[in-house]
């Protein structure tokens, strides 16, 4: 279980991104963040994964405080990030193998290796082609590989289906559910709103590094998420401004 | 992990475009240029030996009793090119042919660059120079995105998403990158020695072989400050493009201006007189003294015949005979004062010379280039050791024709009486006194330590900004 409590970055004593988030995030759960560009999600994520200190507060995977323990920590947490450019001139197997051996991993295999970058939809073809030659789709495809091979309990993804075409982006989505089936617990960050109501069990609105409001699969499904978002995220409200 | 990682740093460099441009420039620069400068010492050398024989043809003694004009080259010291110039030119071609033994002082040989002006004007491109510039422009090349390339593709934040500690992953930047940077470099330099020999360069003499191995670790050690360099610039810069702007500015001031700019200041800060108005000094002082003594001869050679007005030629002989007695203690008054005052411009020039030469150099070593350069050429035997062993030489030599030659030459008598027991054997020039490695490694101190001390802060100012960084 992922959990963060109190959570607290302010940068430079004066800007305040991410302001006393608690949230927790269930083995087998998919929480995602919206919110505009600024509003705090990828500050939450690089505390998470410690690339950043807290201010205050603190976060935890399985009870493993990340910023006491970060090394520890990491053990149980994957990352997929908006751009994956990985080793451009390094085969799709090449950045495999070796993240997967920076995961832990002392020897993986050839088969083991084609096995998952299969999973994820790459065509063999691929396997041996250079990172460079790909799309951005493909990229996405190869990091979500690098978190599976992984193994951790945690995937923690930022604006993971950004730039990505209709058909890549519902791919990319069957990924996480299968991940979400494997009882995952799946972090993601995105200003998405129709891929977030597609996949989260849960949803949390952040506005200006606060977390403003939190939604369970049903009130996503009963809400009108978009009229909701835009009435968080900029004040913006349709219902009144349509009677007018 | 770290072995995983340098694995990757390796493959990682050996795939990149600026990996077949280090093998280029190292399989064809290194041993060219260690072939064509064997040559060029080939070359020297025979010049040399060819000067020394034709010294040698000239006059071996000479006849105090005889006029000898005071500019006049008595004898030669000439410099005898060193084998490890094929490694650095340094101050070879510089430093004057010869030293000329005159009754004046020393005076200077055309340096080779003279004959070779227009060449010299574009630059020596020897095994220093390689090192020095083209080298560390490379070990730029390979660490300016070190962190801030890998920070730019995202792979910074999904490597350290592992377990994995920051120090460790910087390592394995630095160890990986420079184990393929160095084995191309080192690869080529065998290749080249090999060249070398094969050409008939003694490289497993004594004296050769602990030098070139010595010269080999401290191209290493500022190859390792130019690494380091070029990875505080990556940990500060989010950007690789700015990261290699910021690079390539560095080295320029590091390796181009700032070595220059502190022997530029030093001659605003402690100025001093050129060699040639030292002499030309020197000579309008003897001529003063030489106008004094004629001026007190005239008056003692009036003294002396005013009571004989007609006398014999007999008595003319026995007078002017006399007359010589009475002007010797006059003479030995005024060359001694002369010497006196000579060396007094002589030590004040040095004084003032070795003054601002110190100034540049300590203000030259804000940059390793600087630092690199005078270990090298003092390794190489071709640096400013070289050239003070040379200059001491022919002082020690100087003082050597003063006390057997030039302070017997009579200038001004009535009678000049050939006599053969008088005639003495001009004294040999000596050859320059050889300094150990240990010597040189003493003399060298204060340049390894600053390589030393530059890789070691550098580093460690990566280390600090890296764990300080938002990743």
């Amino acid at each position: 279980m992922l959990e963060t409590r109190e959570l607290t970055k302010v940068y430079n004593e004066s800007v305040l991104a991410v302001n006393e988030l608690n949230l927790k995030v269930d083995d087998g759960e998919i929480y995602v963040v919206l919110g505009a560009n600024g509003a705090g999600k990828s500050t939450t994520i690089s505390m998470l994964l410690n690339f950043i200190e807290p201010t205050s507060g603190t976060a935890l995977i399985d009870d493993i405080e990340i910023p006491k323990f970060p090394l520890e920590a990491k053990k149980h947490l994957a990352y997929v990030s908006e751009n994956v450019e990985l080793y451009r001139n390094f085969t799709a197997r090449q950045n495999l193998s070796f993240f997967a051996k920076l995961g832990g991993r002392k020897k993986v295999s050839n088969e083991e290796l084609d096995a998952t970058l299969g999973r994820v939809g790459l065509p063999e073809e691929a396997f041996t082609r250079r990172v460079k030659t790909f799309s951005k789709g493909m990229r996405q495809r190869l990091g979500i590989a690098i978190a599976i091979m992984k193994n951790a309990k945690a995937v923690l993804l930022d604006e993971p289906t950004s730039g990505l075409d209709p058909k890549g982006g519902a791919d990319f989505l069957n990924l996480l559910r299968q991940l979400k089936e494997e009882g995952k617990a799946i972090f993601m960050s995105t200003h998405d709103i129709f891929r977030a109501k597609e996949i989260a069990d849960r949803i949390g609105i952040l506005v200006e590094g606060n977390l403003e409001r939190e939604l369970t699969r049903e009130e996503i499904q009963a809400e009108d998420l978009e009229a909701l978002y835009l009435n968080y995220v900029a004040g913006y409200e349709p219902e009144e401004d349509a009677t007018e | 992990m770290l072995v995983t990682l340098i694995q990757k740093e390796i493959m990682h460099h050996i795939l990149s475009v600026r990996f077949v441009a280090l093998l280029l420039m190292c399989l064809l620069l290194v041993p060219i240029t260690l072939s064509i400068n064997y040559r060029h010492y080939q070359q020297n050398l025979v010049d040399y030996q060819e000067a020394v024989r034709l010294a040698n043809i000239e006059e071996t003694t000479i006849n105090p009793q005889m006029e000898l004009k005071p500019e006049l080259e008595v004898s030669k010291l000439f410099l005898k090119p060193s084998p490890l110039s094929v490694f650095a030119n340094g101050l070879g071609d510089a430093l004057p042919s010869y030293l000329g033994m005159t009754r004046n002082g020393i005076v200077q040989g055309a340096p080779s660059l003279v004959s070779d002006s227009l060449s010299y004007l574009l630059g020596h491109l020897d095994f220093l120079f390689l090192v020095g510039t083209v080298f560390s422009l490379l070990a730029l090349l390979f660490t300016f995105d070190a962190v801030a390339g890998e920070r730019e593709a995202g792979t910074l934040r999904i490597t350290l998403a592992n377990s994995l500690p920051r120090d460790i992953f910087l390592w394995s930047k630095l160890i990986g990158g420079y184990f393929v940077f160095v084995v191309p470099f080192l690869v080529s330099f065998l290749f080249g020695l090999l060249v070398l020999v094969w050409q008939g360069f003694p490289l497993g003499e004594p004296e050769i072989f602990p030098r070139v191995l010595s010269l080999t670790l401290v191209s290493l050690l500022y190859i390792g400050v130019f690494f380091a360099i070029g990875t505080v610039i990556s940990t500060y810069l989010d950007n690789s493009k700015t990261a290699l702007i910021v690079a390539f500015t560095v080295w320029v001031f590091a390796v181009l201006i700032t070595p220059r700019v502190g022997f530029i200041a030093a001659k605003f800060i402690a100025p001093t007189q050129t060699s040639q108005s030292v002499y030309l000094e020197k000579t309008a002082l003897r001529e003063n003294f030489n106008a004094e003594l004629e001026a007190r001869k005239k008056e003692i050679h009036q003294e002396f015949w005013k009571d004989r007005p007609q006398s014999s030629f007999e008595e003319q002989i026995a007078g002017g005979l006399e007359m010589d007695k009475q002007v010797q203690p006059l003479e030995e008054e005024f060359r001694q004062k002369f010497k006196e005052s000579a060396d007094e411009i002589d030590r004040r020039y040095k004084r003032d010379k070795a003054r601002q030469e110190g100034v540049g150099e300590t203000l030259s070593r804000i940059t390793p280039t600087s630092s690199l350069i005078y270990v090298t050429t003092n390794l190489t035997q071709t640096g400013k050791t070289k050239r003070n062993n040379y200059f001491q030489a022919g002082n020690r030599y100087y003082d050597a024709l003063d006390t057997d030659l030039f302070s017997k030459v009579l200038d001004y008598i009535s009678m000049r009486t050939m006599r053969p027991e008088d005639t003495v054997k001009i004294t040999q020039p000596p050859s320059l006194g050889t300094i150990t490695l240990a010597e040189t490694f003493r003399q060298s101190a204060v340049d390894v330590l600053l390589l030393c001390f530059f890789a070691v802060v550098l580093t460690t100012v990566a280390f600090l900004k890296f764990f300080r960084s938002d990743i």
